[in-house]
């Protein structure tokens, strides 16, 4: 059955990461920075972190959690756009914006503890687990 | 309609993701690392380069089935969520082993290209060997 909650959110996460790429400057094939993805990327690290935050309190059960956070945040974020564009970065000879790009990464790890301190202070973290 | 496809294939990934990372959390007994987000995002990363390579290049968000390789491996792989997994198990000094995940990545995805270029290669060229020989005792 969680699989199902993870089916289905994952159609809303996976659309919404479309939508928001293609709409914003430096979806895949533009040899721009990829912005969209690194947006949705971080944006999708926080709401994880915001979810997790939540989850201390006991707010989400685990079919609720598998539909937000497996299913929607899980497909709305993505690792391979990240290294698709890498990819395109790097043919092109943009080396410093592969560089940036990868910053996603320590980004991403920091919008996940802001949005567990947002949700729960810093207890979240500390009283994790 | 593009918009039904990528749906469609982020459900089947992300329900792919959830399957393939309890299934390898399981046979691995359950370490306290995410070591089954790593296995479905670079397992997702070498897929990636392989449909890049099979549908020609750039650019890979036009319709038809690169549509839904973007719905089905952007659903399948997923960023933040190893830095969770490490969250809820207290290994905050594992985090930064995660920032290894994106080089490992980017050499699976060169890997996916360099064997999806192989894959086309190898299809062209056997094409043309089947239709010579066939065609060679057709006329004769």
């Amino acid at each position: 059955m969680n699989t199902l909650y993870v089916a289905l959110g994952g159609a809303i996460g996976g659309t919404a990461r479309y939508v928001i790429d293609t709409s914003i400057l430096g979806s895949a094939g533009n040899p721009n920075f990829p912005l969209g993805m690194f947006i949705v990327n971080i944006t999708g690290a926080f709401l994880i972190g915001v979810a997790f935050g939540m989850s201390q309190k006991d707010i989400l059960s685990t079919g609720a959690w598998a539909f937000l956070v497996i299913g929607i945040l899980g497909a709305y974020t993505s690792f391979s756009d990240f290294t698709l564009e890498s990819l395109e970065l790097f043919t092109h000879g943009e080396y410093g914006e592969v560089l940036l790009n990868l910053l996603t990464g320590p980004v991403g790890i920091i919008a996940v503890f802001l949005g567990v301190i947002l949700t729960s202070g810093l207890r979240g973290i500390r009283d994790a687990g | 309609m593009s918009y039904l496809l990528v749906a469609l294939g982020a459900a089947l990934g992300a329900a792919a993701r959830y399957l393939l990372d309890n299934w390898t959390q399981a046979l691995a007994g359950k370490p306290d690392f995410p070591l089954g987000t790593f296995v479905v995002n670079i397992t997702g990363a070498f897929l990636v380069g392989i449909a890049f390579s099979l549908s020609g290049g750039w650019p890979i968000t036009t319709g038809g089935w690169q549509v839904v390789a973007i719905g089905v491996l952007g659903g399948y792989t997923t960023f933040s969520q190893d830095t969770l997994e490490l969250l809820a198990g207290r290994k905050y000094g594992l985090v930064f082993l995660n920032l290894l995940t994106g080089p490992a990545g980017l050499i699976a995805v060169v890997l996916g290209v360099v064997v999806g270029q192989s894959l086309v290669t190898c299809r062209v060229s056997k094409t043309f060997r089947f239709g010579a020989f066939y065609g060679h005792h057709l006329l004769l």
